[in-house]
């Protein structure tokens, strides 16, 4: 599958913060402006466009659920993924 | 006032200038403040009952100053402490106006320019009658009611006080996309 990646905040900053959630706004390239909360408890989520996405759920990274992905990287960055439509 | 007599209103819009981040993108800069460009103020005169020269005159008005305050005693038995918050510092306008008003139709008109202005902070509204004065103050509510009896308007016009220095709102940043499996 391929995704349209968006780096959205470093986790290990965001942690730093000790806040239990924090939005983040950006005009993503091709999508629009759009807001990405991130939730940090048991573990740490980003909730984009009504889906939460869960870092390294169930032992996957990238976690893909409806279209949508959540990746992070060596570097502690998160990244929002955006299904690419097939264009077959 | 006009003479001292007569109430004023005061429309005075400013423009933030824009942010220098993307023309200076290299260049380090330690602060911004923000850049406000002043456009000559708007004065609006408002009459007084007895007078039919000009069509806006004011029935009533008040001011209201409202805090909340949350006391809490202490259980040692000391004097309590005292927590205020400022709730509301407005006045409020009531005023009747001729349909064919020319005032009218210009506090109707800066209405209209302030309304798109309300989230930038880019605008400030300063009234004064008297003792009633608002200084740099920004609009809480305007209504209008027209009734087909009469050619007089009905317009209530609420202020509340600003903020002294209006802040710029941050841009919304930008992110370019990585296409792929995986962001690499």
């Amino acid at each position: 599958m391929i995704f349209d990646w968006f780096k959205i905040f470093n986790l290990a900053s965001f942690l730093a913060t000790g806040l239990v959630s924090r939005t983040y706004t950006y005009d993503l390239e091709g999508v629009g402006i759009k807001t990405v909360m991130a939730t940090s408890g048991n573990t740490t989520s980003i909730t984009y466009d009504d889906a939460m996405l869960s870092i390294n759920m169930n032992a996957k990274n990238p976690f893909i659920f409806e279209g949508k992905a959540v990746y992070l990287d060596e570097n502690d960055d998160v990244w929002l993924g955006i299904l690419v439509p097939d264009e077959n | 006032m006009l003479d001292g007599q007569n109430p004023i209103i005061i429309f005075q819009f400013k423009k933030l200038g824009p942010s220098l981040g993307p023309t200076i993108a290299k260049i380090p800069l330690l602060s911004q403040a923000a850049d406000l460009i002043a456009m000559p103020p708007i004065p609006i005169y408002f009459g007084v009952k007895a007078q039919s020269v000009i069509g806006l005159y004011i029935d009533s008005e008040n001011k209201n100053v409202d805090i909340q305050t949350n006391t809490e005693t202490m259980t040692d038995g000391t004097p309590p402490a005292v927590a205020q918050k400022g709730i509301a510092n407005s006045v409020s306008i009531n005023l009747f106006g001729k349909k064919n008003s020319v005032q009218l139709a210009l506090l109707t008109a800066m209405i209209d320019q302030v309304f798109d202005k309300v989230t930038s902070q880019e605008y400030a509204i300063s009234y004064l009658n008297g003792p009633i004065t608002i200084f740099g103050g920004v609009l809480h509510s305007y209504s209008v009611d027209q009734n087909a009896n009469n050619d007089l308007v009905n317009i209530k016009i609420e202020l509340s006080k600003g903020e002294k220095q209006p802040t710029k709102q941050p841009e919304v940043p930008g992110v370019t996309p990585i296409t792929g499996a995986l962001p690499l």
